[in-house]
């Protein structure tokens, strides 16, 4: 059983072009992305900056609508449907944010922060309901934390504060988008299996939005690596990790920093473009080192190699 | 050989001192990429900027020496002090890539220092400026463009151009590959190594990410609560970390393909403010005993070059 389908997903913005300029230009910041998540999994996306990671991550909650394609949360289409709908669905889906310190109210004490979105909702709470969940987060003991203000909080413990809010009204899914990325390495870590954990005891599916492939391959089950707005790779994390296919998950992997003195050598050029100017044919060639005649015309599908292991690439046509 | 004996930074707040580099001694020889490692909190930063004496003026030095090639650069008076300041120590600072003049050229924005202390004429400091930025892998189409026609990678060689336009002998760089791509962190990590390699550009390298120092560093220094945990050759820090922190950080390092559970560290970074007597690490230490409370930093050798801060290595 999926929670979430994605299929076909398009987000192009309009750039205000200047009075010179006739023609309408557009970031393209999803090309067409599909994806789904299982019940229960957590899944990730990985991309760099300007890949439309957190533009996806946005629609898959509704908060941003997609110029083309369709979401569906438990077989429900969120964008065809009416005002009332939507706020059910509201309850049923969460979202935590990069910035641990922009993210929450300077000006609310932790358990209004944390009770907010059952207030908003409508459902029902209670200083023990908070409580409970503050502490599976790890802000123990709850009452230490329930009267201060955020300032008064590390990065490590706001960002606890941000997923026991998202976790306060059950949801079934949340997007994480970049949780840890501003957190202290040794905060990381504990963060990173308390998110695993609280999949589990709250049976809640997540989507984990990273720059970092080990991060992914850490708490994720299965990963989409996204690239100017498309999957190039998708699949079983071990699959990924292990076998990655795609000459930029292969790049991704080479350039990861591991400890002990080394020098790397990566198969890759240049730097990401820019998306108002996506490169014709397959987007990824002008940096890729296999480039061929073809990639340079036509744009490869994504398309399964293996088991539920797809890429989209010309090295892998039939 | 940079010396730097009991330096003492502080920093004055509301609720009393920071002590921000607490009685610290390092030694870093010539040449080499020394690594600063560290949480934000720990002092490392500061320790950058008290080298170059462009500390905030919140900041103290509360006491300590800083020798340089024999010169206690804390002591000379600021005249003095500028000729050492850019030309001969030059530093690269944490988000400097955003901060460049969006209406200046990168030539131009590159040259400037040398107009205005060198005393050199434009057409002279172009020049040395165009021969910069090929150095650090920047080519001629890019010369004339401004920072918002630049990637992040790019911008970051702009700002490591402008530091070692006057051929400095020391470069201090601050988190450079931070909100860098993998891909580009790489490069610029290479663009580091290279300047050290071919120029013997002494670097001292400060960074929250051990992997990615310890990938090109000679020595690493470990900081955590204003103290030096640890401080070794690479691979003594990698291989036989003794300190808890150390390990503990080792630890909380993902690996892509292992299935190998990562740890992290319990509890929070310590407050730099009113720290307590004894190992800054006591409360989040899982060997933490009494005599930690009474620790005085005295360091324990390892073996040569490897000196640990701890209680539980011998006398």
């Amino acid at each position: 059983m999926n929670i979430v389908e994605a299929e076909g997903v398009k987000k192009y913005f309009p750039v205000k072009g200047s009075i010179l300029r006739r023609e309408k230009r557009f970031i393209k910041a999803l090309d067409g992305v599909s994806l789904s998540i299982e019940k229960g999994e957590i899944y990730s996306i990985v991309g760099e900056t300007g890949s439309g990671k957190t533009t996806l991550g946005r629609i898959l909650i509704g908060l941003i609508t997609p110029t083309e394609g369709s979401v569906k949360i438990d077989n429900i289409d969120i964008f065809s449907i009416g005002k009332s709908e939507m706020r059910e669905i509201r309850k049923r889906v969460q979202i935590i944010f990069q910035d641990p310190y922009g993210s929450l109210n300077p000006r609310m004490r932790i358990r209004d922060i944390v009770s907010e979105p059952l207030k908003l909702n409508r459902m029902e709470y209670s200083t023990e309901k908070i409580a409970r969940v503050m502490e599976d987060v790890g802000l123990k003991p709850a009452s230490d934390f329930m009267d201060r203000y955020p300032h008064q909080l590390s990065g490590g413990q706001r960002q606890r504060v941000a997923i026991a809010r998202a976790l306060a009204i059950s949801p079934e899914f949340i997007v994480a988008d970049e949780p840890v990325s501003m957190l202290d390495v040794s905060i990381r870590a504990n963060f990173l299996n308390m998110m695993r954990e609280m999949n589990k005891k709250y049976n809640v599916s997540m989507l984990m939005i990273t720059h970092d492939i080990s991060v992914a391959s850490y708490i994720g089950r299965r990963i989409s690596v996204l690239y100017l707005g498309k999957v190039v790779e998708q699949g079983e994390n071990d699959d990924i990790i292990k076998n990655p296919l795609h000459p930029y998950t292969r790049a991704l992997m080479e350039a990861i920093a591991t400890l002990g003195k080394k020098e790397k050598e990566l198969h890759i050029k240049g730097e990401i473009p820019n998306p108002m100017d996506i490169p014709k044919g397959c987007r990824f060639h002008p940096r890729c080192p296999y480039a061929m005649d073809i990639c340079r015309e036509v744009e490869p599908d994504l398309v399964e190699i293996s088991n539920k292991h797809s890429v989209a690439c010309h090295l892998y046509r039939g | 050989m940079i010396d730097i004996n009991d330096l003492f930074v502080r920093y004055k707040t509301e609720n009393g001192y920071a002590n921000a580099v607490d009685h610290i001694n390092l030694r870093i020889e010539k040449g080499i990429i020394f690594g600063l490692v560290g949480e934000s909190g720990s002092g490392k930063t500061t320790l950058g900027l008290t080298l170059l004496r462009i500390l905030p003026p919140s900041a103290e030095i509360a006491s300590g020496s800083v020798n340089i090639d024999g010169t206690n650069i804390l002591r000379i008076n600021e005249n003095e002090m500028r000729k050492w300041r850019g030309k001969r120590i030059s530093m690269v600072f944490q988000g400097a890539m955003n901060s460049l003049n969006p209406v200046i050229n990168i030539e131009r924005q590159v040259a400037e220092p040398l107009i205005i202390h060198e005393n050199i004429d434009w057409e002279q400091a172009l020049k040395i400026a165009r021969e910069k930025l090929a150095l650090v892998g920047l080519g001629e189409n890019t010369w004339k463009r401004y920072p918002h026609e630049l990637s992040g990678g790019m911008k970051q060689r702009v700002v490591i151009a402008m530091a070692i336009i006057t051929d400095p002998e020391i470069l201090i760089a601050d988190e450079p590959t931070t909100a860098l791509d993998v891909v580009t962190q790489d490069r610029i990590m290479k663009l580091i190594k290279s300047l050290q390699r071919e120029y013997n550009l002494t670097t001292i390298l400060i960074s929250h990410d051990l992997p990615i120092v310890s990938e090109v560093a000679d020595k690493i220094a470990i900081m955590y609560g204003g103290k030096l945990s640890e401080v070794g050759e690479n691979e003594q820090i990698l291989r036989n970390a003794k300190h808890p922190y150390t390990s503990g950080l080792l630890s909380s390092i993902p690996e892509p393909g292992s299935s190998k559970e990562i740890k992290g560290i319990p509890g929070e970074p310590i407050s730099l403010v009113n720290p307590p007597k004894g190992c800054r690490f006591y409360n989040r230490c899982q060997f933490a005993s009494e005599k930690c409370k009474n620790y005085d930093y005295s360091p324990k050798i390892v073996e040569v070059g490897h000196e640990v801060y701890c209680t539980l290595y011998g006398e």
